[in-house]
C-alpha cells in the first residue's frame, strides 16, 4: 500500500465512520466507483470500528502487575541443574528464581533450594566471586544457617547456588501468625543474632539481612538464607550502588543500612543496622520508614538522613483496631526504644560495635538489668558526626586486637599440632579450612577494622597501640614461619597491611615513616624467601612488585627520589612481564597502572616532566586497554579520574595551558558522572572539587580570570555542604581554604582588592586552624604563610596599613619558626612568594605619599629584604635543581623588582645629592 | 496518591537546558521523570483494588532502574522524552509477555493457578504480543498513527497530552487513534480468524482441563 492510497483510505474511512448505514453505502458507492478492493478495505475497517468495543481502551493491568511480582516466569520448572530437578517455583526477586529442587537420580531422598541468577547479571564476575567465597560460604555450619551445599553455571551459563531447603514463614509472619508475645519474640530474634555472629567471626557479612531472608520452621527455628549471597551477586568491586540493591530489592530497600545506599565500604555493622531493622518490624509490625510511592533516591535519602521513629511512639500512634500483638506502647519504651534506635544509627560506629552486643542488650534487657544503649542526646543530634564516642573506638579496636591476635595463633598452632599428630587426610582438609578462615579473618578484620576508625577524631593513640601488638604478634609468628612457605607468604602480607596503616603515602596513616618502611622490608624479604623457593610462581612475583613499590614510594616521601625511582622501576618491570604472561588478569594490570602512576609522580616531583608525562600516558593506555567490562567499573573510573589529573600537570607546568585544561575538564567530567551516580558519595563530590580547582588554577594562568573564579566557586559549591556535615574534616577544611585563596587573587588581579581580602580572611582563619590540629607539618605552615602574606598585601593596596604591618610582622615570625627542608620544592616556593608578597606589602605602603618620610624610607628598606629573601630562596632551589617552570617565572619577577629598587635607590641618592 | 504532574513547559524547559538526562543534573531531573512513571504508575493500576499501590510502586521502580540504566539514550527534548517512556513500557510488557508464552509452550506441565486474574492475563500477554507486531506493521505505513497508540495504550496519555507531544491537535490525535484502532483491530481479528482453523494452544488445553478437575472436585 502506497502513502497516497493511505491516505485516501484514511480519509474515506473517517467520512464514513460518522454515516448511518444508509447514507455509508450510498457514500462509499459513489467513493469507491469500481475500486472492488478498496471497497473491501474501508468496510473491513468499518466493521473492526463498529466491532472494537473497548479494544486497546483499558491498559493491560494484569500482566503488568505479573510481570513485575514475577520477574521470572515458571519456566525452568522440570529442568535438570546439576544433580537436581527443579520441582517448583518458591520465590523470586531481583537475582532471580528460587526453586524447590530434588535429586534427579533419586538414589536418596533429599531436598533443595536452588536459587537461578537470572540473565542480565554479571555472570562472569558472579562466578569468579563465587569461586572466591564457596569455601567459605560452604563452611558456614550453624542450626541457624542454611547451608550452601554447592553451585555453579547452567548449561546455558546462568549462575546457581543450591542451599538448604527451608519450610518455614518470614520471620514477622510467624511471629504474627503464631501470636508471640513480646518475650518470645526477642528470644527468637536472639537466635537470629547468634546465627549473624557467629558468620560475622568467620568474616561473613550477610549484606541483605530482612524478613524474608529469615524464616521461621514449624518448629519455630530460625534460619537464615542467603548467607554472602549479596555479595556474590550484587557486589561491583565491594559496593553496592542503589540501582542494585533497588534492583534486587523491587520494592523499597528497607533494611539497607545508610552506607549500603551510599556505596560505601559494607562491614558487620551493616548487618547490625540491618538487624536492628528487622527487630523494629518485629516490634512494630511495620517497617522503620514509611516509604511507599516515593522516587529511589528519596528513600536513600530518607534512610540516610531522617530522624527514625521511635518504636514505641510508633506503636503507640497504631490505630485501636489492629490486630498485632504487640498494643502496649509502654513495653517498648525505654530500654527497648533505645536498643533498636543505637543498632540503627546512621553513623556505623555509633551503633552496636558487634552483633554479640546487641544481642546481650537484649538479654539484659530480658533479665530486667541495665542495658547499655542510651538515647541520642539532644546536643549529639544537634552536632551529627562532631563528637563521636571515644569508647566504641577503643573496643572496636581492642576486639581486632584479639581477633587476629587470639585466634590466628591458636588456630595456627592447633593447626600445625594436629598435622604432625596424625597425617589424616581428613583432619588436614579440616586444619586447612580453617587456616583459610583465620588468613581471612587476620586480613579483612585488621583492615576493615582499621579503615572504620581511621578517620576518627582521636583514634591515633589506639591504632598505634593496634599496629604495636599487631607487630609483636606477627614478629613472634615470623620466627615460626622458616620454611612454611604459606604462612611466609601470609606474614608479608600481614606486615603490609601494618606499614600501610603506619605509613602509606597519599592515604590517612600514622605517620610513622619509619616504621612503616621497617614493615615493608620485612614484607619485602619474606617474599623474596617465597620467590626463591619457588622461582616461576607467578603470584609470588606478584606480590614482591607490589612491595617493591610500596616501598618506593614511602621512601620517595622520606625525601630519597632517586632511591623511590630505583623501586618503582624495578616493581614496574616485574609488572610488565606479568602483564605480558597473563593479559587477561585485570587485577596485575591495574597494578601496573599504579605503579607506572606513583613512577610519574616521583618523576613529576623531580621536576624531570618529560618523563613525568611517559609514565602517567602508559598509565592511560593500561586503563584505556582494560575490556570495556572493566573499564566501566567505578574503581576503574575513578583511577581514570586520577590518572586524567596526573597527565594534566607536566602539561601545565611546561606551559602547555589549552591541552592541561582540556585533561582537567576529562577528570571533572568522570567525576561529575561519578557524583551523579552516587549522589551521597562524599569522596567523589571532593574529587570533583579538587578538579574544579585544578580547572581554576589553569584559566587563571590563561588570564581568564572571571571563568577561573567562577570554577573555584564551584568547588565550594560542592565543598561547603560537605564541610558543613563534617566540620572537623582536615582535608576539607584545607581544601576550601585553596578555593578561598584562589578567588582572592583573581578578585586582586582585577583589581577588587577589599573582596579579594575578604577571601583571604577566611582562608587565613581555616589554614590557621589546621596548623593549630597539626602544629609540626610543614607544607600547612607553608599554605598558612602564604595566604597570611597575601592578607597583608591586601591590606596594605586598601590602605589599612596599621593591620597591614602587624599582619606582615606575624607573617614573618611564622615564616621564621617553619624550619622547611631544603628539599621541600613546594613549600619553599610556597615561602619565597610569601616573601614576596610581604616585599610588595611593605613597597606598597612605603609608597603612599601621606606617610612620614622616615617610615617609608624604612619600609622601602624592608621591602628591598623581603624580596631579596624570596630570591635567595629561588636561587638556592635553582641550584638544587628544583625549580619548577613556575618557580622560574617567579624568579624573573622577583629580580625584576630587586633591579627596580636598585634604580628607585639610585634615582633617590641623585636626588639626595643635587 | 498522585501528585500534580510538572507542567509538560517545566520538563521542556529543564530539558531545554539540561541537553539531556539523567547525567546532567539527576537531583533536579529525578523528581520530573519519577512524576511522569509514577502517572504512568497510575495508569497501569486504575483498574485495580487500592491495596495493589505496592504493585504499582514496583512498577515504578522497576521502569526508573531502566531508565537509570546508562545504555539508555539521552532524552534530546520533550517529544523523545515521552515516546521514550512509553516505548520502554511497551518493551517491558512484550519483553514479559513473549517469555512467559515461551515458557508455558516449552515447559511441559505447566501449572497454572486457576483464578480469573490468571486467565485475564493470558488474554492480555497474547494481545500484547500481537498488538506489538501488529503495531509494527502499522508503523511502516503510517509512523504517527503507530505513535498515538503507543503513547496512549502503552503510556498512559490522553489526547491533550499526545497533542502537545507530537505537536498536532487533539482532534488530529483522535482521528488518528480512531483509525489506527479500527486497523489494529482488522489486523488482529484476521489473525485470529486463521487461527481459529487451526487446534487451541496447549495452554489453553491444559487450562481446560484442569479448570475441569477443579470443577469436579470441589
Amino acid at each position: 500500500m502506497i502513502a497516497t492510497q493511505l491516505d485516501t483510505i484514511k480519509e474515506i474511512f473517517h467520512a464514513a465512520r460518522v454515516l448511518e448505514p444508509a447514507a455509508r453505502k450510498a457514500y462509499l458507492d459513489r467513493i469507491c466507483e469500481s475500486d472492488l478492493q478498496l471497497r473491501e478495505e474501508i468496510n473491513a475497517l468499518l466493521k473492526s470500528h463498529e466491532r472494537a468495543d473497548d479494544f486497546i481502551v483499558d491498559p493491560p493491568s494484569q500482566l503488568a502487575k505479573e510481570a513485575i511480582v514475577s520477574s521470572e516466569i515458571p519456566s525452568d520448572v522440570g529442568r535438570i541443574i546439576g544433580n537436581y530437578e527443579l520441582i517448583e517455583q518458591i520465590g523470586s526477586g531481583g537475582m532471580g528464581a528460587v526453586y524447590l529442587a530434588e535429586r534427579a537420580d533419586k538414589q536418596f531422598e533429599m531436598r533443595v533450594a536452588i536459587k537461578l541468577i537470572k540473565r542480565g547479571m554479571d555472570t562472569d564476575a558472579v562466578l569468579q566471586r563465587f569461586r572466591h567465597e564457596r569455601q567459605i560460604l560452604a563452611s558456614l555450619d550453624h542450626p541457624n544457617i542454611a547451608r550452601l551445599l554447592d553451585g555453579g553455571t547452567t548449561d546455558d551459563g546462568l549462575p546457581y547456588f543450591v542451599m538448604e531447603y527451608i519450610e518455614g514463614q518470614p520471620i514477622d509472619k510467624y511471629a504474627d501468625k503464631h501470636r508471640l508475645s513480646l518475650p518470645e519474640r526477642l528470644a527468637q530474634f536472639r537466635q537470629v543474632c547468634g546465627a549473624v555472629a557467629y558468620a560475622h567471626q568467620r568474616l561473613v557479612i550477610h549484606r541483605d539481612l530482612k524478613p524474608s531472608n529469615i524464616l521461621v520452621t514449624a518448629n519455630g527455628v530460625p534460619k537464615l538464607l542467603d548467607f554472602g549471597i549479596a555479595k556474590i551477586v550484587r557486589a561491583d568491586d565491594g559496593v553496592d550502588t542503589l540501582a542494585t540493591i533497588m534492583g534486587a530489592e523491587l520494592m523499597t530497600p528497607q533494611y539497607a543500612s545508610p552506607e549500603q545506599l551510599q556505596g560505601e565500604h559494607v562491614t558487620t555493622l551493616s548487618d547490625v543496622y540491618s538487624l536492628g531493622a528487622v527487630l523494629y518490624q518485629l516490634l512494630c509490625g511495620r517497617p522503620p520508614y514509611q516509604l511507599k510511592g516515593r522516587s529511589p533516591h528519596d528513600i536513600a535519602r530518607t534512610i540516610v538522613t531522617a530522624e527514625l521513629e521511635k518504636p514505641s511512639t510508633a506503636v503507640a500512634s497504631r490505630d485501636g483496631n489492629s490486630k498485632f500483638e504487640i498494643r502496649n506502647s509502654k513495653l517498648l519504651k525505654g530500654d527497648l526504644d533505645n536498643i533498636v534506635l543505637m543498632a540503627m544509627r546512621k553513623e556505623a560506629d555509633r551503633r552496636y560495635r558487634s552483633v554479640e552486643q546487641f544481642s546481650e542488650d537484649i538479654r539484659r534487657h530480658l533479665s530486667g538489668l541495665p542495658v547499655i544503649a542510651r538515647p541520642d542526646t539532644l546536643s549529639y543530634r544537634g552536632v551529627k558526626f562532631v563528637r563521636r564516642n571515644k569508647v566504641i573506638v577503643v573496643a572496636a579496636a581492642l576486639l581486632v586486637l584479639t581477633l587476629v591476635g587470639g585466634v590466628v595463633t591458636t588456630t595456627w598452632q592447633a593447626c600445625k599440632a594436629k598435622a604432625q599428630e596424625q597425617k589424616a587426610r581428613k583432619e588436614q582438609v579440616l586444619a586447612e579450612r580453617r587456616f583459610n578462615d583465620v588468613r581471612k579473618l587476620a586480613h579483612s578484620v585488621l583492615f576493615d577494622y582499621h579503615d572504620a576508625i581511621k578517620d576518627l577524631p582521636g583514634s591515633t593513640p589506639v591504632r598505634a597501640r593496634l599496629v604495636h601488638d599487631a607487630l609483636e604478634y606477627l614478629d613472634r609468628l615470623a620466627t615460626e614461619a622458616q620454611g612454611d612457605l604459606s604462612l611466609q607468604r601470609e606474614l608479608a602480607s600481614a606486615y603490609e597491611r601494618v606499614g600501610d596503616v603506619q605509613g602509606r603515602p597519599l592515604l590517612s596513616n600514622l605517620g610513622d615513616t619509619k616504621g612503616a618502611i621497617e614493615s615493608y622490608r620485612k614484607a619485602q624479604r619474606l617474599r623474596e624467601a617465597v620467590l626463591a623457593a619457588s622461582p616461576h610462581n607467578f603470584e609470588a612475583r606478584c606480590d614482591l612488585a607490589e612491595s617493591d613499590r610500596k616501598l618506593g614510594t614511602l621512601i620517595w616521601q622520606t625525601g630519597d627520589a632517586a632511591g623511590g625511582l630505583e623501586y618503582n622501576r624495578q616493581a614496574l618491570a616485574l609488572f610488565q612481564s606479568l602483564t605480558g604472561e597473563a593479559p587477561a588478569n585485570v587485577d596485575v594490570r591495574l597494578k601496573l597502572e599504579n605503579a607506572y602512576d606513583y613512577t610519574g609522580l616521583i618523576l613529576d616531583w623531580r621536576g624531570d616532566m618529560a618523563a613525568a608525562a611517559e609514565n602517567y600516558r602508559k598509565a592511560l593506555e593500561v586503563l584505556e586497554s582494560l575490556p570495556p567490562s572493566e573499564r566501566n567499573t567505578v574503581k576503574v573510573r575513578r583511577a581514570c579520574s586520577v590518572v586524567y589529573e596526573h597527565v594534566g600537570h607536566p602539561l601545565l607546568v611546561m606551559g602547555k595551558l589549552e591541552e592541561a585544561l582540556e585533561y582537567q575538564r576529562k577528570a571533572l567530567a568522570f567525576r561529575e558522572a561519578l557524583s551523579a551516580e552516587f549522589p551521597l558519595n562524599a569522596d567523589y563530590r571532593e574529587l570533583a572539587g579538587t578538579s574544579h580547582i585544578n580547572v581554576a588554577g589553569i584559566l587563571a594562568k590563561m588570564r581568564r580570570h572571571r571563568e577561573a573564579m567562577e570554577s573555584y566557586r564551584k568547588d565550594l559549591d560542592i565543598i561547603e555542604p560537605l564541610a558543613a556535615a563534617d566540620p572537623h574534616n582536615e582535608r576539607y577544611r584545607s581544601h576550601r581554604a585553596e578555593a578561598l585563596t584562589g578567588i582572592g587573587d583573581e578578585l586582586g588581579t582585577v583589581g577588587e582588592f577589599s573582596d579579594a581580602l575578604v577571601r583571604y580572611r577566611k582562608s587565613v582563619a581555616l589554614r590557621a586552624e589546621d596548623v593549630k590540629a597539626d602544629p609540626s607539618n610543614p607544607w600547612k605552615r607553608a599554605d598558612l604563610i602564604d595566604s597570611e602574606a597575601k592578607m597583608a598585601k591586601m591590606l596594605a593596596k586598601t590602605d589599612d596599613f596599621a593591620a597591614a604591618l602587624r599582619i606582615c610582622a606575624e607573617t614573618l615570625s611564622l615564616i621564621d619558626t617553619s624550619p622547611v627542608a631544603p628539599t621541600n620544592g613546594l613549600s619553599r616556593s610556597e615561602v619565597a612568594t610569601a616573601c614576596a608578597n610581604l616585599g610588595e606589602a611593605y613597597a606598597t605602603i612605603a609608597s603612599n605619599s601621606k606617610r612620614p618620610s622616615h617610615d617609608r624610607s624604612e619600609h622601602s628598606r624592608i621591602a628591598y629584604k623581603m624580596y631579596q629573601r624570596s630570591f635567595d630562596i629561588l636561587q638556592d632551589m635553582r641550584n638544587r635543581g628544583i625549580l619548577t617552570s613556575e618557580d622560574k617565572c617567579k624568579l624573573e619577577l622577583v629580580s625584576r623588582e630587586i633591579s627596580k629598587w636598585n634604580s628607585e635607590r639610585h634615582d633617590f641618592a641623585d636626588a639626595k645629592s643635587k | 496518591m498522585i501528585a500534580a504532574l510538572p507542567s509538560t513547559q517545566q520538563i521542556t524547559d529543564f530539558l531545554a537546558a539540561s541537553g539531556y538526562w539523567p547525567s546532567a543534573q539527576p537531583d533536579e531531573t529525578t523528581p520530573l521523570v519519577y512524576e511522569e512513571l509514577r502517572r504512568l504508575a497510575h495508569y497501569y493500576m486504575s483498574g485495580e483494588r487500592p491495596d495493589h499501590t505496592l504493585q504499582a510502586t514496583a512498577l515504578v521502580n522497576e521502569a526508573y532502574l531502566r531508565l537509570l540504566d546508562r545504555t539508555s539514550p539521552h532524552w534530546r527534548d520533550r517529544n523523545h522524552f515521552f515516546a521514550g517512556a512509553a516505548r520502554m513500557m511497551r518493551h517491558i510488557l512484550v519483553d514479559y509477555a513473549k517469555r512467559r508464552r515461551r515458557a508455558k509452550r516449552g515447559g511441559g506441565a505447566v501449572k497454572v493457578e486457576l483464578t480469573e486474574e490468571s486467565l485475564v492475563t493470558e488474554i492480555q500477554a497474547e494481545q500484547v504480543i500481537d498488538l506489538n507486531e501488529a503495531l509494527g506493521r502499522l508503523a511502516e505505513l503510517d509512523r504517527r498513527a503507530s505513535q498515538v497508540v503507543e503513547l496512549k495504550y502503552f503510556g498512559g496519555m490522553n489526547y491533550d497530552e499526545i497533542a502537545v507531544a507530537l505537536n498536532i491537535s487533539a482532534i488530529t490525535v483522535r482521528r488518528e487513534w480512531e483509525f489506527a484502532r479500527a486497523w489494529l483491530h482488522k489486523e488482529l481479528s484476521s489473525e485470529h480468524g486463521a487461527n481459529a482453523e487451526r487446534p487451541e494452544p496447549d495452554w489453553q488445553l491444559t487450562l481446560n482441563a484442569e479448570w475441569k478437575t477443579n470443577k469436579e472436585q470441589s
